[in-house]
């Protein structure tokens, strides 16, 4: 990828670190959507179609998506120093704020107000889990590996770890090799249809 | 604590670092396993706790696992853990990344990318799964389901839906 649609970048590692910084304080539940925001509507850093394939890449890594996405960003402006830098960005400040928040609520007795309330924002941020996993659905490309074989997919996945609480890296190596090999497969005979039409 | 608790622990996180792929979240289910039915280090309400945290904190939701380590072993408990779960991650996402620039027309790079797709949904879905089980009111999971509609049908703010959550625990309605 070429440099050439940066209009704008940070000038050194304070700038890129005070940019994160603000970035993951506004992002209460989906800091993706303020990066994005911010990095390519305001600061003009990225294309949208940039941003959008560094993103799908900081999906599939391991680790938390927006702290890998900073990473990459940081090393692509100023390299190893700009992602520990861009990383730190994403991670002090909230660091500090939820340590606050998580001492304070040492003090929350069994039955009062405050902890009711908690319960109930507990039961929302549960269905906020169940909605981000319905919203992602239409993220799998239907059009290249088809409905079944994902549905077959997810449907293992939830029974192995959801059901029977076997460990991640069973449904991650297991049901992930055989999506592997199946998307493999539909890419390669996608490949193959082009060439005999060519 | 005693030290092979602590390496364990530290071990065990650093290592799910590693198959949390689509975010930190993807392995709840297994941090449950790890800290509250294995090693008994906090409870199944502690656990929900700093899930919840985690959400209502501005910043990644990955730093609900810094209020775990909070709860183990205080401060230094929430950095060392953060610690663990972060760094060799990290350095193995640093790695690809740069790797992949230079092979992003490799079929194997492709494959990889739409494969992982359904299993990240799918851990998505086991882990509202597993938290769920610890409801059991019925308008507490009409609740859930609802929340749940909201967030794959609307783009409406998640600080609004947090603030009705937490009127009606305030209301003793779920």
């Amino acid at each position: 990828m070429s440099l050439k649609y940066f209009d704008s970048k940070p000038q050194n590692l304070i700038a890129l670190f005070y940019v994160f910084s603000l970035i993951t304080l506004q992002g209460f539940g989906g800091v993706i959507t303020v990066m994005q925001r911010t990095l390519v509507d305001q600061r003009k850093w990225f294309s949208q179609a940039e941003f959008l394939e560094m993103f799908t890449l900081s999906q599939v890594l391991p680790g938390p998506n927006v702290c890998n996405l900073a990473l990459m960003i940081g090393d692509r402006f100023f390299g190893a120093k700009g992602a520990v830098v861009a990383m730190m960005g994403m991670l002090v400040l909230p660091l500090g704020v939820i340590l606050v928040l998580a001492s304070s609520y040492d003090q929350v007795a069994v039955g009062s107000p405050l902890a009711g309330m908690i319960k109930g924002m507990s039961v929302v941020a549960v269905g906020m889990t169940l909605g981000t996993g319905l919203r992602l659905l239409s993220g799998i490309q239907t059009d290249i590996v088809g409905r079944l074989v994902p549905m077959f997919v997810i449907a293992v996945v939830l029974y192995a770890v959801g059901y029977l609480r076997l460990s991640v890296a069973w449904a991650v190596f297991g049901c992930g090799a055989v999506s592997y090999l199946w998307a493999r497969h539909c890419l390669q005979s996608r490949l193959a249809k082009r060439k005999a039409h060519q | 604590m005693s030290l092979i608790l602590w390496v364990t622990l530290l071990g065990k996180f650093a290592f799910l670092s590693f198959l949390a792929v689509g975010g930190v979240m993807a392995v709840a289910p297994d941090m449950h396993r790890v800290v509250v039915d294995g090693l008994s280090l906090v409870s199944s309400e502690d656990f929900l706790a700093a899930v919840t945290l985690g959400k209502l904190s501005p910043g990644p939701n990955a730093l609900f696992v810094a209020v775990l380590g909070y709860q183990i072993a205080g401060f230094s408990g929430a950095l060392l853990i953060m610690v663990a779960m972060i760094v060799p991650s990290a350095i193995f996402a640093f790695y690809v990344t740069r790797w992949r620039q230079r092979n992003t027309h490799r079929l194997s790079v492709q494959s990889f990318a739409i494969g992982a797709s359904p299993v990240v949904v799918g851990l998505l879905f086991s882990t509202a799964f597993i938290l769920v089980k610890d409801f059991s009111e019925f308008s507490t999971l009409t609740c859930v389901v609802m929340v749940a509609l909201i967030v794959w049908r609307t783009r409406l703010h998640l600080l609004l839906l947090m603030t009705l959550g937490a009127l009606l625990g305030l209301s003793g309605l779920v």
